[in-house]
């Protein structure tokens, strides 16, 4: 017979494990193993996700047995896996405040999940920025760059969790993490089925009241979906990397894991640092003033594609990829040297997609540099190869 | 050609002919072989005399060219056509090989587009990365800019730490005759090669235009090193043919003497004229000109005319704005610049995305500098790049190595033709040595060959 204290530590050896395991698959694998990691650890990205996208690919059904267990075992990933779980939990340990009693307090993590599901439904999630195993990803990616200010921003979500712990210990686990909170419903869910078909006047009362105040979170989410993107939409157009949604939808199904950023091998996807609140931490397109180097969006790679966890980073093919625009090349002639009739012209050889031509005026006897908008897709080729810097990718 | 050896000459010429006159002579009507009276001052002496079969005729409409024998001037080992950079190093490295090379040009001078087409920058001479520089372009290429080195305004940028010099035309046209005097190669000038001779597959010479008549040199190995693969295009060697833009490059004098205060003080911008050359009060201007059939005469009788026109009205208009009244045009080229016109079908054709991928070849003759088409990446030079795919004793150097369309504009720089050239003289020497077709030519001893010549093969 095993011991309580001997299942306590069995399980504290497990969340340590898969928190040291996560973390070297995140900064050592390829990206896009950390994508399929998210997906099956995480059911509210999982399933929230396939409803923003009204479909359900490979790499959300492989969240199918966390689905299972965690409907079968209330809570079982935060018991047994959660790395936020127990950075927060050992973080509130070391604080000096008492856990504190918080049965009293609402389930908002519930909440917060049925709102973005709401959301969902009508495209917008909500808050799948917030689910755990997103905030952790954005923090290993924090670890595996550089050490500079900017390089840190991204484990700013895990830095807020660790505070919150120190300040109420506990807090973030039982009450306001969405995947604690989609664990909760699912478990709730699993229940109610057990319990259909048994005539027990009092819980099903709780159980409709519960059902009520579900449709009203998952209403409310819809309804504030409905409305952000028309309070948002004045924001200029930002270079996001090939396949991104539509701006705001992107911005919402944006988990800020960081995982394109890693996939990257032209090192050409950052993280958005400025001033907008909501693309805050989205990954953004920028080419390198810096040559020589083949730093741009190249024509046999879709890595970020591959590693991004919610279809973001719709799912396309190479070949689709290479169709499907970042944004269009502008050329200023004015201070090219083509059309100041020096040695160059060698974005026209360098563009993968053959969209670069010269056109010859008989009046002016030189050439200018043009662009097929119906061939760039804005891979940014032609912006690395510029001696003179004139090309720059507009976003569409 | 002093006057004994002329005498030698016309005399073997003559005895030659009467031989042919004999042989001729039972079949139908027997021909003179005599030297044509010359007048010099007040004397009368004897002439080689300029034969071409006589006059064409027209029969039924149709102008028809008279069938005749061509004279052998030469027989050499290796014969090398086209006198830019490719064919002058070609000349260099097979002379310097131990081997008898006649070089034959068209125009009265060498170095071709670098000079003749005032096409200053030898680009792609260096690799660069991580800030660091390495000289790929050695050899006899680095050797003839070093010696530019020497020679007052020779050159610029030629120095440690530089790369992509820029030179003076007549200083490279003086230092490429004294290398071809001092390695002793024999030279043809003002001669226009227009026919292939063919022995079976085989190239055996090359017919050339002269003033003095068709003239034919024999050779056991023929490098052609004329841009347009006129060889090998008459040889029937499989060939691609482009269309490029065509310009024609202008140098300007006085630009030091532009007041650009007073053309501001007027409003007036001065507009980019060009690149630097060596000569401080000189600037060359390249121009990027209309697309066209480099290989049609009409394209290039109006290209020539256009762009001249076109240089004269900018020049026209630069000189009219304030402080740049004393700006003149100095000349324009010689040579219209053309950049491609047929590329050969090697054994290994050259393409972008191979030095992209920094492809390496076995057979690597040469290590290009990179460009920005390379993505700065020094680029290996294949052999097979230069050997035709069916023709024998035949290599192609310079701008018509064996390269796809986008790849061509990389091989066509001069840096890269130094490199072509060096390799196909060197092989071409080896192939007469070893008496092997220069496909068959031991790959590691020609790069052993190229080693000794100071080459740089990675």
């Amino acid at each position: 017979m095993v011991t309580a204290a001997g299942k306590a530590l069995a399980r504290y050896a497990l969340r340590c494990t898969a928190l040291v395991g996560l973390s070297a698959l995140l900064l050592a694998a390829p990206a896009r193993w950390g994508a399929w990691a998210l997906s099956a650890l995480s059911p509210h990205l999982a399933v929230v996700s396939s409803v923003a996208l009204r479909s359900v690919g490979l790499m959300a059904a492989c969240s199918v047995p966390m689905i299972v267990l965690t409907a079968w075992r209330r809570r079982w990933f935060c018991r047994y896996l959660c790395p936020v779980g127990l950075i927060a939990e050992t973080c509130g340990r070391a604080g000096l405040l008492r856990k504190l009693e918080y049965a009293k307090l609402p389930p908002v993590g519930q909440w917060l999940a049925l709102a973005s599901l709401g959301g969902a439904i009508v495209g917008w999630p909500l808050f799948l920025w917030l689910d755990p195993l997103s905030i952790f990803s954005g923090a290993a990616g924090a670890l595996g760059g550089p050490l500079t200010v900017a390089g840190a921003v991204p484990a700013v979500g895990l830095a807020g969790v660790v505070a919150l712990s120190f300040v109420a210990p506990g807090l973030w686990c039982a009450r306001l993490c969405p995947l604690g909170g989609t664990q909760e419903l699912l478990a709730g869910l699993k229940q109610r089925i057990a319990r259909a078909g048994r005539p027990e006047g009092g819980s099903r009362q709780t159980g409709a009241r519960l059902a009520r105040r579900s449709v009203l979170c998952a209403g409310a989410g819809a309804a504030c979906a409905l409305a952000i993107p028309r309070l948002f939409r004045a924001s200029p157009p930002k270079l996001r990397p090939p396949g991104a949604a539509e701006e705001m939808r992107f911005k919402a199904l944006c988990v800020r894991c960081g995982n394109c950023r890693r996939a990257c091998p032209s090192g050409i996807i950052h993280r958005d640092l400025g001033g907008e609140a909501s693309s805050f931490l989205t990954p953004v397109v920028r080419f390198p003033p810096e040559r020589p180097g083949q730093r741009y969006c190249l024509e046999t790679c879709h890595n970020c594609i591959q590693s991004c966890p919610t279809g973001a980073l719709e799912r396309l093919t190479l070949e689709q990829k290479n169709r499907r625009p970042i944004g269009l090349a502008v050329v200023d002639v004015s201070e090219c040297l083509v059309t100041a009739d020096k040695t160059c012209a060698i974005c026209v050889d360098v563009c993968p997609r053959e969209a670069i031509s010269l056109a010859f005026c008989e009046e002016t006897y030189t050439n200018t540099v043009r662009i097929d908008p119906s061939r760039c897709n804005g891979c940014g080729a032609c912006v690395v190869v510029c001696p003179v810097d004139v090309v720059t990718i507009t976003a569409l | 050609m002093s006057g004994p050896s002329r005498r030698e000459f016309l005399r073997t010429v003559g005895l030659g002919a009467a031989g042919v006159a004999l042989g001729v002579g039972a079949a139908g009507r027997p021909r003179r072989a005599r030297a044509e009276p010359i007048h010099l001052a007040g004397k009368i002496i004897e002439a080689a005399p300029i034969r071409r079969g006589g006059p064409a005729r027209l029969a039924g409409g149709k102008v028809i060219q008279p069938q005749h024998e061509v004279a052998v001037i030469r027989e050499t080992d290796v014969l090398v056509v086209g006198g830019g950079p490719a064919g002058v190093i070609a000349a260099l490295a097979a002379r310097r090989a131990g081997v008898e090379v006649t070089l034959v040009e068209r125009y009265g001078c060498f170095g071709g587009l670098w000079t003749g087409g005032l096409v200053l920058i030898v680009l792609a001479t260096h690799s660069r990365s991580g800030g660091k520089l390495t000289k790929c372009v050695r050899g006899i290429g680095d050797e003839m800019l070093e010696r530019l080195v020497k020679v007052n305004n020779g050159i610029m940028n030629q120095a440690p730490g530089r790369s992509n010099p820029t030179s003076d035309p007549e200083a490279t046209k003086y230092v490429m005759d004294e290398m071809l005097r001092e390695a002793g190669v024999q030279i043809l000038l003002h001669s226009w090669a227009t026919n292939a001779i063919m022995d079976g597959s085989a190239v055996g010479g090359v017919v050339f235009e002269s003033k003095s008549g068709p003239k034919a040199v024999r050779a056991k190995v023929v490098v052609d090193a004329t841009g347009d693969g006129d060889v090998f295009g008459a040889a029937g060697a499989e060939h691609v043919r482009h269309v490029h833009r065509i310009g024609l490059v202008h140098r300007l004098g006085n630009v030091d003497r532009i007041d650009r205060a007073k053309a501001k003080a007027a409003g007036k911008r001065v507009p980019s004229l060009g690149s630097a050359t060596p000569i401080p009060s000189v600037r060359w201007v390249n121009m990027q000109g209309p697309s066209a059939d480099c290989l049609d005469v009409e394209a290039l009788s109006r290209c020539e005319m256009d762009a001249r026109r076109a240089i004269w009205r900018k020049v026209t208009a630069l000189q009219a704005i304030p402080g740049c009244e004393q700006v003149y045009l100095l000349e324009t080229a010689a040579q219209l610049g053309v950049r491609i016109s047929r590329t050969l079908k090697g054994t290994c054709e050259m393409t972008l995305a191979d030095a992209k991928a920094g492809r390496a070849y076995e057979d690597v003759v040469g290590v290009g500098g990179g460009y920005g088409l390379t993505w700065e990446k020094a680029c290996q030079i294949p052999y097979g790049s230069m050997v035709p795919v069916r023709v024998d004793n035949l290599l192609a150097a310079g701008r018509c190595v064996s390269a796809d369309n986008r790849m061509m504009n990389y091989t066509r720089l001069i840096a890269p033709c130094f490199l072509f050239g060096q390799a196909a003289g060197a092989a071409a020497a080896l192939a007469v040595n070893d008496k092997c077709r220069p496909r068959d030519v031991d790959v590691p001893k020609l790069q052993k060959l190229l080693k000794k010549q100071g080459a740089y093969l990675g």
